[in-house]
């Protein structure tokens, strides 16, 4: 009998187009979208020099360390641009200066007058570029400037080497278990939303199993068959398929889009079938406290899953560290932000206590959910025969 | 002959509307027993509190002697039910809807498969085995819901309007088939708002209404109980008063009523008088155009208790 | 078809899309106050998080410290590994130096020994502290060079101090009016995909009714023109885009208060309202194409969700390929976006200036809404053909 319920209900599943859509193709294509909109942020293949003019009048004859400073980085056009070329400099008169950045042919303009001025139009990643670049100018010509007095007008070669190295001061610890990204957890999140998603499954299977919500919940009601029995072959059924769903969207975005995860392999598979049973299991829940049509919950399930894939960071990293700092317990109980936390910990860290804690608490909610819902329909049950009694 | 259903003062409020009014209510095995009502009468309520699908707020129900319970698996293995709802799932093909219902009461895999292809055959739908349910017709898909209630061959059956939007033909089908489930000894709750399908196939009669039941017995006791009569409506080429004389005179006849080339008599109760009316026709030479004999029905015997059609409350 | 009708099946869903708009409205409002805490709205975040570990305590050490600070913003961090992958992780901090022990006397020395460093991968914030912490050494270095016999470390230390004080003077050309400029157009960006799934996805639910079957059935038999029925359908969409419309309007409002009532931020309203519009129309052909409640859930969330991120309301479109923002330019969100931008600079350049590439932006918008409901319409002409025959 078991094995039977089993079976009919793992056929309903696969057969189930719409759930599959849904729960399978959908993350593809929008991980896709992810890719193709995310693929160069941290490529650098975006980095483009940055179109400046100088003003070269009688005050810029007189500088030169500065003019040697900026004639270093300077590219006359963008295809002769180099790595150690940051800017394509201009060199022109105060009126051409003000007409070209007027019509935002550059970004800036520099012009002196005893000191080193700078003239922007508007605020940027450009302006900032140019600021910070000729603050450490302005720094290293005062420094040479000084030196050279010191020195009667010269400055000795090793000194100069010195104010010219540009030998880095540090040496970058970071972890190198893998190349820290920031986009990848935009992935990892949609996996979150993936497992989430799985909530909907539970919502349509409790209207099968709960009286009164459907005609065939009637008919599995009337059926001498336990109402715990017929919830665990469901939930097996829908678990397995849901976390094969999530595998599947997982192998897509590691092998197909070449996302990486890391090569603790065994723990990820096992964070992802955690995550889908969790949003399954929560589904269930759900389903069991509310009494509103199954298109209201499945709506609402698809929206909680939403916001959390929101306040997760799907959208904007920005929105999690938000999150982080202002409300940590929300932090701590968003279950797509523990899925998509625990990834990025299994990717990058070395120390994985705090990825245990994550696994931890998606368990945990996973029992409580479960435990919920066979507690409510218990006491749904108790009061059916309790009221019936006369 | 021992009873399959005992009902004693059943009482369903939702607020401040009583849903079902403290009946009581007694099926003997064997029987096909109508529950007939317009809508709104409290006939699937009754229905469900029977099942326990819903709590109820007073009385008693015994199925097979035994009370009535959402755990009472030994009494719901022998219950099967066919509810007004088609209840299958739209994923599963006919054979496999059937087997999965089926397996819920019948562990055997082996029996289980024999009683399914019995089924099919018994509702007519064997060869549509592999259809899914959304390419079936409203008559076939009725059918695939009577299988998955009658399958696992149960012992008390409870039809909730089963015939709801059906075509004639698929209607005369299932009627068919509920009277060939009772001669297999099967005993048959059913419940509708036809009249003439609770007349051709129960033996016994409940009439609901507002929550009460306000008749019950044989069709024939109802009929006697309320005092219902034969009403004949004749079309004659002419109507001499002769004639009208002659059928007031006589003793079995209650009322005639003359309308232009038409005479409607009514006859006492228990009275049948038709024989009697032709001959008198015959001997005053007139022609017959038309006629019709009605016999009382139980929308007569609703009227007269409700001094409405059933049809009025559909 | 009647309005009554629509009017009535609208009521029947109000719970259903209020709780839908209403989650997309947090959403919105969320987005705009973590964007409004965020700082960086145009330089780098001159409060770059930094925290230092100094294990020399050295005057050296102490000086570095000191100096990254005042020009920095200081924080503390637990001082272990994991703490401090937690710290870059968690954005507590964006860039770590550890000074190791006996980092001054080893430098002097000309020993090779670096200062080591942890950071948020790819953050231009970790780039500009890198610079800074270079400079500061090579002008220690160089003071050093010079001065190490005559001055102490401490003083050798002030002249440094003393050099790293020299910035480049800033004018900036126009008065900007632009303060919080870029906090509208980003809470604008966003409000694309708040538009696009609430418009969308209230439409489809509304007039899939009217396409389900047997009610689809009844309506072509009676004796409305199609022109007709489908101008109705179009009606009852902009209907429902004007009430969300105004909805995002009203909290726009609270939002930004003053601000939406310059006349240059009145445009992004425009904007808003033509990409509602465009919307709409998808609405309405995603409820015509698509008949199951799944797939059309499905395809408003691909619409919604991705069409906005490749069109640059979540990543800025500069860090988008080239080649992604080619296939973006063929949807309605890119020229959303870009008006948006077009209108941002309208603060820096005047209110006439970008005019004619606002227009453009606009107009696309339109025709897109334009060439929506065409192919809607011939698509509900078709199925009304086939089932009449």
């Amino acid at each position: 009998m078991f094995s039977q319920m089993i079976k009919y209900r793992f056929l309903c599943q696969l057969r189930s187009k719409e759930s599959i859509f849904w729960l399978l193709f959908f993350p593809m294509i929008l991980s896709v979208m992810f890719y193709a909109g995310l693929r160069d942020v941290t490529s650098g293949e975006k980095f483009e020099a940055v179109d400046i003019a100088v003003v070269d009048d009688a005050e810029f004859e007189k500088e030169k360390v500065m003019a040697s400073i900026i004639e270093n980085v300077s590219a006359d056009n963008k295809e002769s641009v180099g790595s150690d070329k940051i800017f394509v400099t201009q060199y022109v008169s105060k009126e051409e200066a003000e007409k070209l950045l007027d019509d935002s042919k550059v970004s800036a303009y520099i012009y002196f007058n005893g000191e080193c001025n700078v003239v922007f139009k508007k605020n940027g990643t450009e302006q900032t570029i140019v600021k910070k670049f000729f603050d450490i100018a302005i720094q290293k010509e005062k420094l040479f400037t000084e030196v050279a007095k010191e020195n009667d007008g010269n400055v000795p070669q090793n000194l100069l080497e010195t104010i010219n190295d540009s030998t880095s001061y540090i040496k970058d610890v970071s972890n190198k278990r893998g190349k820290a990204d920031t986009v990848l957890q935009n992935f990892y999140s949609i996996l979150g939303m993936v497992c989430m998603y799985g909530a909907a499954t539970g919502c349509i299977a409790m209207n099968y199993l709960q009286t009164n919500q459907s005609a065939l919940a009637k008919r599995n009601t009337v059926a001498p068959v336990s109402k715990m029995k017929q919830l665990l072959s469901y939930f097996l059924v829908d678990m397995l398929m849901n976390d094969v769903i999530v595998l599947l969207v997982l192998a897509f975005i590691r092998f197909a889009l070449g996302i990486d995860f890391g090569n603790r392999t065994g723990l990820i598979i096992f964070t992802t079938i955690v995550g889908g049973t969790m949003g399954l299991s929560f589904g269930y829940f759900f389903a069991s406290i509310t009494k509103k049509s199954v298109e209201f919950k499945n709506n609402m399930v698809i929206g909680i899953s939403m916001i959390c894939s929101f306040l997760a960071g799907m959208m904007s990293n920005e929105v999690q560290y938000f999150v982080k700092q202002h409300a940590y317990i929300i932090d701590r109980i968003n279950p797509v932000n523990l899925i998509t936390e625990s990834y990025y910990k299994l990717y990058y860290y070395t120390d994985l206590s705090k990825y245990y804690e994550n696994i931890i608490i998606l368990i945990i909610m996973t029992v409580l959910f479960a435990i919920g819902t066979i507690t409510v329909l218990t006491v749904q049950d108790k009061k059916m025969m309790r009221e019936s009694r006369g | 002959m021992s009873k399959v259903v005992e009902i004693d003062g059943l009482l369903k409020e939702y607020g401040e509307l009583t849903a079902v009014n403290r009946i009581n209510l007694e099926i003997e095995e064997g029987e096909v027993f109508g529950l007939l009502g317009p809508n709104g009468s409290g006939k699937t309520t009754t229905i469900s509190c029977m099942l326990s699908l819903i709590p109820y707020d007073k009385g008693s129900i015994k199925i097979f002697g035994k009370n009535m319970d959402m755990k009472a698996y030994d009494i719901k293995k022998d219950i099967g039910i066919v509810l007004q709802d088609v209840a299958v799932f739209e994923e599963l093909t006919v054979e496999e809807n059937i087997m999965y219902f089926c397996s819920l009461y019948i562990p055997d895999k082996k029996l289980c498969k024999q009683y399914v292809e019995e089924a099919m055959e018994f509702v007519g739908i064997q060869d549509f085995r592999k259809f899914r349910p959304k390419k079936l017709s409203g008559g076939l898909l009725r059918r695939l819901n009577i299988a998955c209630g009658i399958a696992h061959k149960p012992k008390f059956i409870i039809m909730d309007e089963p015939t709801v939007a059906v075509d004639p033909q698929s209607r005369n089908n299932i009627l068919e088939g509920i009277e060939k489930l009772n001669k297999q000894g099967a005993t048959i709750l059913y419940t509708s708002h036809y009249m003439d399908e609770i007349e051709q196939i129960c033996s016994r009669v409940a009439i609901m209404d507002k929550g009460k039941i306000i008749a019950e017995g044989t069709k024939e006791e109802i009929k006697d109980m309320i005092g219902v009569e034969e009403k004949i409506e004749i079309v004659l080429s002419e109507i001499p008063d002769s004639l009208v004389k002659r059928i007031n005179e006589n003793s079995n006849i209650k009322e005639c009523i003359v309308q232009g080339n038409s005479i409607k008599i009514v006859s006492k109760k228990g009275k049948h008088s038709l024989n009697t009316i032709v001959n008198y026709i015959q001997e005053a030479n007139v022609k017959i155009r038309n006629l019709t004999s009605k016999e009382p029905s139980l929308n007569d015997v609703f009227l007269e208790i409700t001094g409405k059609e059933l049809r009025d409350n559909v | 078809m009647s309005f009554k009708s629509f009017i009535k099946i609208f009521k029947t869903k109000i719970p259903l899309i209020a709780m839908y708009v209403g989650i997309f409205l947090m959403i919105s409002l969320i987005n705009t106050q973590v964007g409004s805490n965020n700082k960086s709205t145009g330089y780098v975040n001159e409060n770059i998080k930094v925290a230092v570990i100094d294990n020399d305590n050295s005057e050296l050490s102490k000086g570095l410290t000191t100096f990254l600070k005042e020009n920095m913003k200081a924080v503390d961090i637990i001082e272990t590994e994991e703490g401090m992958e937690d710290a870059l992780f968690e954005r507590v901090a964006e860039y770590i130096v550890i000074i190791p022990k006996n980092y001054e006397n080893d430098l002097m020395a000309g020993k090779n020994v670096s200062l080591e460093s942890k950071k948020v991968p790819d953050a231009y914030s970790a780039v500009y502290a890198e610079n800074l912490i270079n400079q500061y050494m090579t002008t220690y270095k160089t003071y050093y060079v010079q001065y190490g016999s005559e001055k102490s470390i401490g003083e050798i230390i002030n002249k440094t101090n003393d050099s790293m004080k020299s910035h480049i003077n800033v004018e900036m050309k126009n008065n900007n009016k632009a303060s919080g400029t870029n906090r509208i157009e980003n809470n604008f960006n966003f409000g694309a995909y708040v538009i696009l799934a609430c418009i969308i996805w209230g439409v489809a639910e509304v007039l899939s009714t009217f396409f389900r079957k047997n009610i689809a059935d009844r309506i072509n038999v009676s004796p409305v023109s199609n022109t007709k029925k489908n101008l109705s359908l179009v009606c009852y969409s902009l209907f429902y885009m004007i009430i969300v419309y105004f909805i995002n309007v009203i909290i726009d409002i609270a939002i930004f208060r003053g601000e939406m009532f310059n006349k240059i931020n009145i445009m992004r309203l425009g904007n808003m309202l033509c990409l509602a519009m465009v919307a709409a129309g998808i609405g309405f052909l995603i409820s015509t194409t698509i008949k199951s409640k799944g797939g059309r859930a499905a395809a408003i969330n691909v619409v919604a969700l991705g069409f906005s991120f490749i069109s640059g309301a979540f990543v800025p479109v500069e860090y988008i390929s080239d080649g992604v923002i080619k296939v973006a330019e063929f949807l309605p969100v890119y020229w959303y976006i870009k008006a948006n931008r077009c209108i941002s600079e309208m603060f820096e350049t005047g209110i006439g200036s970008n005019m004619g590439e606002l227009m453009e932006c606009i107009g696309i918008q339109l025709l897109f809404f334009l060439a929506i409901v065409s192919v809607s319409m011939v698509i509900r002409k078709r199925y009304t053909r086939q089932i009449t025959g």
